[in-house]
């Protein structure tokens, strides 16, 4: 029986639910199903849209075939059509500015030119200023659709919004500007966005924290770590021990469970100071210190009170501008223990301080009013640039006799207070032992055996030295111990 | 008190400004010329103007000129070095009120403010 050819049909699939069009031309087609126009009219009738790339990858195909050699059986198979994905739109973002970021740490070192890396001040807090702008808030993108073969639109998925909850610290604009409102540190904890002017730390000051240097006032869960550095504008409170660190304040400080400085931290604090004990501090107190238990080897100046009232001051020295009431100084084993009081030594410093910067800035009138001279003495009529030279030189002159003048203020009202408010008292109720030093003005008074409390120690209106214990009279304290003048 | 500093000088306007400072003035624009000077003057409205006359751009008695033609009223000291009697006059014409001559210290800068506003009160 003689073998029929059949011939096949020219046929187009779709794929991916319309995402890709093939179009299938088998070798044996009748010619006239594969030329340009058949082909084109076929792939419309599929429901393809046909646009230039369309058309030309038919026609392609059509000569293709059309060009075959004779005898070639392989079917023709080519994709002539793909979609155009959606393109979604991105999520919404915080473009911050650089510096604001929230997340970014600072300087990791440089691994080319082998910078070291600070470990001490690797976390970073974000400061930031009232009325900075901090990043903008970018909104979700609603994206680009795409479309399938036949044309069909394929719908965009709009970006997720950002549910960023503002406090009244922060204001996000109109045109998506995040602005500060206050001065503080910026504070993201997931979408709430605060700038707060109290930091709380939930463990300790560590590796984890890093120093922390900060415009308001801290508290701290935990204790500060050997070496490491927490200065703040407020108040300071820590709720463990405070090892061998640094410990700067502008307000109140409280270290709940003490300092153990070991003689190698430091403390400045232009308020009160408060704590469980403090050992091995070096440091500088403006107002009053309050401890539990003891205060044992620091070498501490003290503005106003010291107050110890159950414990002892053992070793170290203690200056202390204000009166002060103790259990007991020194020990029965001797310890060398200096007080000086009745000094005003915070008003006093700073006085002394205020002398030598006051003398430097004189040191700058003369330059500025030989400058003067230099222009005014030639002779000539000044230029307009000379006569502009004249007005600064003029302004800074008032300037630095303005701020002398300040200065002069300053000091004389510091010494007025410290010359008012001297305060010699001390109340011990226990003893004060052998090995104590007090300092009075220009009086020193060692003290070779115990004198037992309680008693109260001052001076009377020649500055000779006295105490009285509970019940008892006045007696001189040359009586007890070793009083001497010596250089104030 | 709202004051404008016109003066291309940055040093000038640095000295004017702490001087104004020191008078309790804390509301202080600079404009680095006339035009700038023009461009702001609106936004901020300035109770007090100093204006330098020489400045690039736009000198400062235009800038005046142009200021009063436009309706503004507040008080002007100009501020600068031509010292020349005709030139005061020319100044003083274009609506300028008051006149302080390079070099000035700044007591007598204060003095000239002052005395431009009680006079501007009075009126």
């Amino acid at each position: 029986m003689p073998e029929i050819a059949t011939e096949r049909l020219p046929f187009v699939r779709l794929l991916d639910n319309g995402r890709k069009a093939v179009l299938e031309i088998p070798s044996n087609s009748a010619p006239e199903l594969v030329t340009e126009d058949a082909l084109l009219g076929l792939v419309r009738e599929r429901g393809v849209l046909v646009d230039r790339a369309v058309e030309q990858a038919i026609r392609a195909l059509a000569a293709r075939h059309k060009s075959r050699p004779a005898g070639d059986a392989t079917d023709i198979e080519s994709a002539i059509a793909e979609w155009v994905p959606p393109a979604h739109g991105e999520d919404a973002r915080i473009d911050w500015v650089e510096r604001f970021r929230p997340d970014a740490a600072t300087s990791d070192g440089d691994a080319d030119t082998a910078t070291p890396v600070d470990h001490y001040n690797r976390v970073k807090r974000v400061k930031v200023a009232a009325g900075e702008v901090l990043g903008k808030l970018v909104p979700p993108g609603e994206g680009v659709d795409g479309r399938d073969v036949s044309g069909r639109s394929i719908a965009a998925n709009r970006g997720h919004k950002l549910a960023l909850q503002p406090d009244g610290s922060v204001q996000v604009e109109a045109d998506g500007s995040i602005r500060a409102l206050k001065d503080g540190v910026l504070s993201l904890a997931r979408l709430r966005l605060a700038i707060v002017d109290t930091m709380e730390v939930e463990g300790a000051v560590d590796f984890s924290t890093g120093n922390i240097d900060f415009v308001g006032s801290v508290k701290v869960a935990d204790g500060i770590r050997d070496n490491f550095t927490l200065r703040a504008t407020g108040d300071v409170t820590v709720r463990g021990m405070v090892e061998a660190s640094d410990l700067i304040v502008g307000g109140d400080c409280v270290c709940e469970r003490g300092v153990a400085a070991r003689g190698r931290g430091h403390l400045l604090v232009d308020g009160a100071l408060e704590g469980a004990y403090l050992n091995g501090v070096c440091g500088r107190v403006r107002g009053s210190v309050t401890v539990a238990r003891e205060i044992v080897g620091c070498e501490l100046l003290v503005g106003g009170d010291v107050r110890v009232e159950r414990g002892s001051i053992v070793g170290g020295t203690l200056v202390v501008g204000g009166a002060l009431r103790a259990a007991s100084i020194g020990t029965e084993g001797g310890a060398k223990t200096v007080i000086r009081i009745g000094g005003m030594p915070i008003q006093l410093a700073k006085a002394a301080r205020i002398s030598q910067l006051a003398k430097e800035l004189a040191t700058r009138v003369a330059p500025l009013e030989e400058r003067q001279f230099a222009i005014t003495s030639s002779g000539e009529k000044a230029t307009a640039a000379e006569k502009e030279s004249l007005t600064e030189l003029a302004f800074e002159i008032a300037e630095v006799r303005r701020r002398l003048r300040l200065l002069e203020e300053k000091r004389i009202a510091l010494l007025v207070e410290a010359g008012a408010s001297r305060v010699v008292k001390v109340d011990v109720s226990k003893a004060i032992h052998a090995g104590t030093t007090i300092l009075v003005g220009n009086r020193e008074a060692k003290f070779t055996s115990t004198l037992k409390g309680p008693l109260t120690l001052g001076w009377d209106e020649n500055r000779n030295l006295q105490f009285r214990l509970a019940g008892g009279r006045v007696q001189e304290l040359r009586d007890v111990a070793s009083v001497r003048e010596v250089a104030a | 008190m709202k004051v404008m500093l016109v003066d291309d000088s940055k040093t000038m306007r640095t000295i004017q400004r702490n001087i104004l400072m020191q008078l309790g003035y804390k509301e202080i624009e600079e404009a680095c010329d006339g035009q700038d000077a023009l461009s702001k003057v609106a936004g901020f409205g300035p109770e007090l103007l100093l204006v330098d006359w020489n400045m690039p751009n736009m000198d400062g008695i235009t800038f005046v000129k142009t200021y009063r033609a436009q309706g503004g009223k507040s008080p002007i000291v100009m501020v600068t070095t031509e010292a020349e009697k005709t030139r005061v006059v020319e100044a003083i014409k274009a609506g300028v009120n008051n006149y302080v001559v390079k070099p000035f210290t700044p007591d007598s800068l204060s003095q000239r403010i002052n005395e431009t506003l009680s006079r501007t009160k009075a009126a």
